[in-house]
């Protein structure tokens, strides 16, 4: 074989993964994921295909002769361990908080695993026979990266209806598809050509009803932010039930009770920044930079320190954060972390 | 009648961030520190200083102009209450005035109002400092 085979045979291999994970990108109108969060997911899924040869080779290693029914029903719960471990902690850290982005972090790590591994195998197997390279790259690799994209949107789904081990059941799905891939269920050929044809309308769809989600959230929490405003800027807040409600907890210090409505102030702000930025990626305009941003962060953890847990539990009810508004607060720092990066500050 | 009186060559006003600005002026006796922006745990150090400094320098009467004020957390009024201290050990005083929505409803509940004389603007202040000057 020579080297336009090599080229083609190791093309064929990560290529197709690559432009799955790209469309996916693309699908994602809100740019909820950033590139540099695809590039990390890639490195943690190849990392945990480097992880998980070398725990293959010390259980094939120890089972000796039971190594082909290891290799089956054993590595699936391995490998998808390990790829979903950068996952969960995107879902539990609340780094991801809808389906699109956790569906393309999950993508992109099994996508990174699937790279790593068919190198791999490339190196060990040469690039004898472009069908099995065909094979892997569309078959194989496409199925690592969808069985971890579904523990990660099954994980935020769950996790956003308050789930405490939300993670549970979109891996026990991921190792299910898995061993059935290498249980070969179906053929080689049969298996690629469901994942090829049946992973893109799955996620399309998935997609579209996540970013409906997404639209009414913003809709709905932004005028309900834009109200808060409102009514704190203009002072009439403290005449609202709300406003009653926070002048009723005189168990804390006057100053403390001022923070309380300085939170209420500044996360509101926060939040509608944070909506106004994703409304204009969504437009495909530049998001602007907030001069006042690192302060305002800094400030929202000065208050929060000062108002302690005990008054971070009385303001839960006027917060009332989910998920959602704790990951929209993140995904403002990182944006303006990304920017930062950026300028080389 | 009001005499405006702080002239435009004594008007100091500098930046401790872009979006908290201090300005300084006089008007007879009444030394006025005029706030606008956001007064919190990141730029009250520069206000304190600002209000020390006049202390210093011998002010007696001092009012904050909040009317541009757009935020003050517990930070901007610990800054405020040490600088009434400051001003009481002296013998003087501090007025606040201009205040409104977010900020008045902060010195409200966090009960400054009742230990700090407010004014609804600086006109108001100074009728009340300085006599003859209604």
């Amino acid at each position: 074989m020579g080297d336009s085979e090599s080229i083609w045979a190791i093309a064929a291999g990560v290529l197709p993964v690559l432009a799955f994970l790209g469309a996916l990108a693309t699908l994602d109108t809100f740019k909820l994921v950033r590139l540099g969060r695809i590039a990390t997911a890639l490195a943690c899924g190849g990392a945990a295909a480097l992880i998980a040869f070398a725990l293959n080779s010390l259980f094939f290693d120890l089972l000796g002769s039971e190594s082909d029914t290891y290799a089956k029903f054993g590595a699936p719960w391995v490998e998808e361990l390990l790829k979903a471990a950068w996952v969960v902690y995107l879902v539990r850290s609340e780094k991801v908080g809808f389906m699109v982005d956790s569906a393309i972090c999950g993508f992109a790590t099994g996508a990174g695993f699937a790279l790593v591994e068919n190198i791999s195998y490339w190196e060990q197997w040469g690039d004898d026979g472009l069908t099995l390279w065909l094979l892997r790259g569309f078959g194989t690799a496409v199925m690592h990266g969808g069985a971890t994209a579904i523990v990660g949107i099954v994980a935020v789904e769950l996790q956003r209806r308050g789930a405490t081990r939300a993670f549970i059941p979109g891996l026990l799905l991921a190792v299910a598809i898995h061993t059935g891939w290498d249980v070969a269920v179906l053929s080689p050929l049969q298996a690629s050509m469901v994942v090829v044809l049946g992973l893109p309308p799955l996620f399309i769809l998935l997609f579209a009803r996540s970013e409906d989600s997404l639209r009414d959230w913003i809709g709905s929490k932004l005028a309900k932010d834009m109200d808060l405003m409102d009514m704190i800027e203009t002072g009439q807040f403290l005449e609202t039930p709300s406003g009653l409600y926070l002048k009723s907890l005189q168990a804390f210090h006057p100053t403390v009770l001022g923070d309380m409505l300085c939170i209420l102030q500044l996360t509101s702000e926060l939040s509608a920044a944070s909506k106004g930025n994703m409304i204009r990626r969504m437009a495909g305009l530049p998001v602007e930079d907030d001069p006042e941003l690192h302060d305002k962060l800094k400030e929202l953890e000065f208050l929060e320190r000062s108002v302690g847990l005990a008054g971070r539990s009385a303001l839960a009810p006027l917060l009332s954060l989910s998920s959602r508004d704790r990951w929209e607060l993140k995904n403002l720092t990182e944006t303006k972390r990304d920017r930062e990066l950026a300028k080389g500050r | 009648m009001l005499p405006r009186t702080a002239a435009p060559a004594l008007l100091i006003n500098y930046e401790s961030k872009d979006w908290m600005k201090i300005g300084k002026s006089r008007i007879g006796n009444l030394d006025v520190i005029t706030l606008n922006g956001r007064l919190d745990a990141a730029n009250e150090h520069a206000f304190e200083e600002e209000g020390i400094r006049l202390v210093l320098a011998g002010a007696r009467c001092i009012a904050v102009d909040m009317a541009g004020l757009t935020y003050i957390s517990s930070a901007g009024i610990g800054g405020l209450l040490r600088l009434r201290g400051a001003l009481g050990e002296t013998g003087g005083e501090l007025f606040l005035c201009g205040a409104k929505g977010v900020v008045k409803s902060v010195l409200e509940i966090t009960r400054v109002a009742d230990m700090i004389k407010m004014h609804a603007n600086l006109a108001d202040a100074a009728v009340t400092v300085l006599p003859g000057t209604s």
